[in-house]
């Protein structure tokens, strides 16, 4: 069923295998990078989608307790709330759904290239799509020290894919995952998620590149590679996560830590305690706050941290203010909101 | 419970799901886990048949009768390259790179030759240079290939000694060729690489006499046709070729409509092979070269196995899991039997108590290997890989 995926890819490797000089190495590495970069855009769809549907998390809370016991009535909120937001629950997963045959293939391709058994040989004069490229076959298999068509005997390989598979997990999952309990159930569950990921990954890729190829252990490095670098000038990835601090991108902290009952319809009530008048709450929005400056009960701190007006928290925030902003209680709790995309309705200063 | 059910269909719960699903997926449909199929050879008189296949090498009497069974459960070894059966002794290398010698009688081991391993900046690298093709003797010595190369064993006083090591830039699954003819001068090992070249090397210290660059993978040895001094050998290429044996010149090229993988059978002046493309042919041989050539097509599966030619019927076997009984004098068709599994693994004749079988190996473990009466086909009797 996958022959359609990977007798091209096959044809492909064969003919950046020709280009290269018969370094299998680098035909492996060019190719995982072609197929990333091809891959590129169902990536960043799939990344809007899963931000989409955290902005919607806090709104589903709310139903599910409105609705708890009509679930009926749920089923059909939600997805009226999906419709109202043209969010479809399921958009974030297909495209992981298309890439999967296609990496799936990918790592069919490259071992069937290797053709290391005659099984693989058998089948593969039936996979080369252009003649001309039948004289590659099967490629040369050694680099350094390695037989690619075999596991590392030194394990340097499956290290570096637990590494390099750790770091891209790290660096890109959403911040939810490194964040402590927030109290609300399902920012919790998705933590916990995005932590089982974070651990689960590396050690199943680890687990395979212990078990098959050296060639795929090469697959998997440059993919994760390629990804940490795509996902760096998507500006997805925070590296600070690295060293264990928390991320400096306010506007992507997870809405879903959010109280949901905290929440009403994008409307911010004001905080019962006033807040304190001050030159530094009523500093000029586009100037940077100091990293030491307190935040005062009450203050409406903008999605970069800078504070807005005080009076601000008493209207109505819709758009990007809303959904961006910190509001400070008075307990001192530090809560977030959605970022939508619409910048009519941005406090004016 | 609301929110535990909510909790179950975030999408991140599909993404694990898919990557748990893609997971059992690689690891099913990698193709990590397939080897090879069995390695299936008899000895020179026609009584014993052997088949190689995972942790078993199998020794069985021409009625399909168990004659015994080896195991090196020590070593957990693995075969797949066919045996090599001699008189007294069967030689057989395993998927680690050693080298079995068995008694042919009751199946003991009589010693395993483990090869030193490789090493990288002084690091050793593990035995993993797999032995998938058959060994060759003469005398005291064995030659065979490996995943880097071919080797030459001196076994005298069943100790064996590594010789010397001919390295390849790829795998050797070929049967190394000894020859002694007059015309050569001296004798010579022909070895077939899948590096696309073939070697004539000094058997004595293993270094190169002439090597030819066929621009296509080989599989097997070539046949050696000593009236006219040559070489036949098929590639990975959609060629099969005459080489000059004394110094490798191309002789002729013949194109095939697919790969050529196994040996061609060269019989009365006439070369019989198939290819991966399902088309058997009968190519004369000519002073000049190759003759017309007669072709037919028997379906889209590979017909791996080289052909055999047993009174007067041209039998050949296929991935289709048929095998087929050609007259060779006008090409009609005998008889078409379905094996029910891939016939590939080999296909050869021996004496049986009531008349000539047709041994074919398959690829399927129920039906490793199979008997039929040469006659009309029928199964006389098969047998599934041992566990």
């Amino acid at each position: 069923m996958l022959d359609i995926i990977i007798n091209p890819f096959i044809t492909v490797l064969l003919v950046l295998y020709g280009l290269l000089g018969g370094n299998v190495f680098l035909a492996i590495v060019a190719f995982t990078i072609l197929v990333r970069f091809a891959l590129l855009p169902l990536t960043m769809k799939q990344q809007r989608s899963f931000k989409r549907m955290q902005e919607l998390s806090p709104k589903l809370k709310q139903l599910q307790e409105k609705y708890k016991n009509d679930r009926e009535r749920l089923t059909q909120e939600q997805m009226a709330l999906y419709r109202e937001h043209g969010v479809n629950p399921f958009a974030g997963c297909l495209p992981l759904l298309v890439q999967l045959p296609i990496f799936l293939s990918l790592w069919r391709a490259i071992l069937a290239t290797l053709a290391s058994t005659p099984d693989q040989l058998l089948e593969l004069q039936h996979r080369i799509m252009i003649g001309g490229l039948d004289h590659l076959v099967p490629l040369k298999n050694t680099f350094l020290w390695m037989n690619l068509a075999l596991p590392d005997p030194f394990y340097i390989l499956p290290i570096l894919v637990v590494i390099t598979t750790y770091l891209q997990q790290k660096l890109i999952m959403p911040v939810s995952s490194t964040s402590s309990s927030s109290g609300n159930d399902a920012a919790d569950q998705a933590a916990r998620m995005s932590k089982q990921m974070t651990t689960f990954m590396p050690l199943m890729f680890g687990f395979f590149a212990l078990t098959y190829s050296s060639g795929l252990s090469i697959y998997f490095i440059t993919s994760n590679i390629v990804g940490i670098i795509q996902y760096a000038m998507m500006g997805k990835a925070d590296f600070r996560r690295l060293i264990g601090k928390e991320s400096t991108k306010k506007e992507e902290k997870v809405i879903a830590e959010m109280p949901a009952d905290e929440i009403s319809d994008a409307v911010i009530e004001a905080p019962a305690a006033k807040p304190k008048p001050s030159t530094k709450t009523a500093a000029p929005v586009r100037e940077p706050r100091t990293p030491k400056e307190p935040i005062e009960p009450g203050s409406v701190i903008s999605a970069t941290g800078r504070p807005l007006k005080p009076g601000i928290s008493e209207r109505k925030l819709t758009g990007s203010a809303a959904a961006a902003s910190n509001v400070a209680s008075s307990n001192g709790k530090s809560t977030k909101t959605p970022a939508k995309s619409s910048s009519r309705n941005r406090p004016k200063k | 419970m609301n929110t535990s059910r909510q909790a179950r269909l975030t999408p991140r719960y599909w993404v694990l799901a898919i990557l748990i699903i893609g997971g059992v997926l690689l690891t099913a449909c990698s193709g990590g886990s397939r080897e090879s199929w069995a390695g299936v050879s008899k000895d020179a008189n026609g009584e014993v048949v052997v088949v190689s296949f995972e942790k078993k090498v199998v020794a069985y009497n021409t009625d399909g009768s168990r004659k015994w069974t080896y195991e090196d459960s020590g070593d957990k070894a693995k075969f797949y390259a066919p045996a090599l059966v001699t008189s007294d002794r069967v030689y057989v290398g395993d998927y680690s790179g050693r080298i079995h010698a068995i008694n042919r009688d009751d199946g003991k081991r009589i010693w395993i030759y483990k090869p030193e391993s490789r090493k990288f900046l002084g690091f050793s690298l593990g035995a993993s240079d797999r032995i998938l093709g058959p060994i060759t003797q003469n005398g005291d010595s064995l030659y065979y290939g490996n995943e880097h190369g071919v080797y030459k064993l001196n076994i005298a006083n069943d100790d064996p000694q590594k010789v010397w090591e001919f390295e390849t830039d790829h795998s050797v699954w070929a049967q190394p060729l000894y020859v002694n003819d007059p015309e050569l001068g001296e004798p010579t090992l022909f070895v077939a690489s899948l590096d696309q070249h073939f070697y004539a090397l000094n058997p004595e210290d293993g270094k190169p006499r002439w090597t030819v660059d066929l621009d296509g993978a080989l599989v097997s040895h070539p046949v050696l046709d000593t009236e006219n001094h040559r070489l036949y050998i098929g590639t990975l290429n959609y060629k099969l070729y005459a080489l000059n044996f004394t110094d490798g010149k191309k002789v002729a090229e013949f194109k095939t409509e697919g790969w050529v993988w196994d040996t061609p059978l060269l019989m009365d002046s006439n070369l019989y092979f198939g290819d991966l493309s399902g088309w058997l042919y009968e190519l004369p041989v000519t002073s000049d070269g190759f003759g017309e050539v007669w072709k037919t097509h028997l379906g889209d599966a590979a017909l791996r196995a080289a052909p055999i030619v047993v009174d007067g019927v041209l039998v050949v076997a296929s991935q289709n899991e048929k095998v087929y009984a050609i007259n060779l004098e006008d090409k009609s068709r005998k008889w078409e039997k379905s094996v029910g599994a891939p016939a590939i693994a080999g296909l050869f004749s021996v004496e049986g108590p009531e008349g000539t079988l047709l041994i074919i190996g398959t690829k399927d473990k129920e039906k490793l290997l199979v008997a039929l009466n040469l006659s009309d086909g029928e199964q006389s009797w098969s047998k599934k890989a041992e566990k």
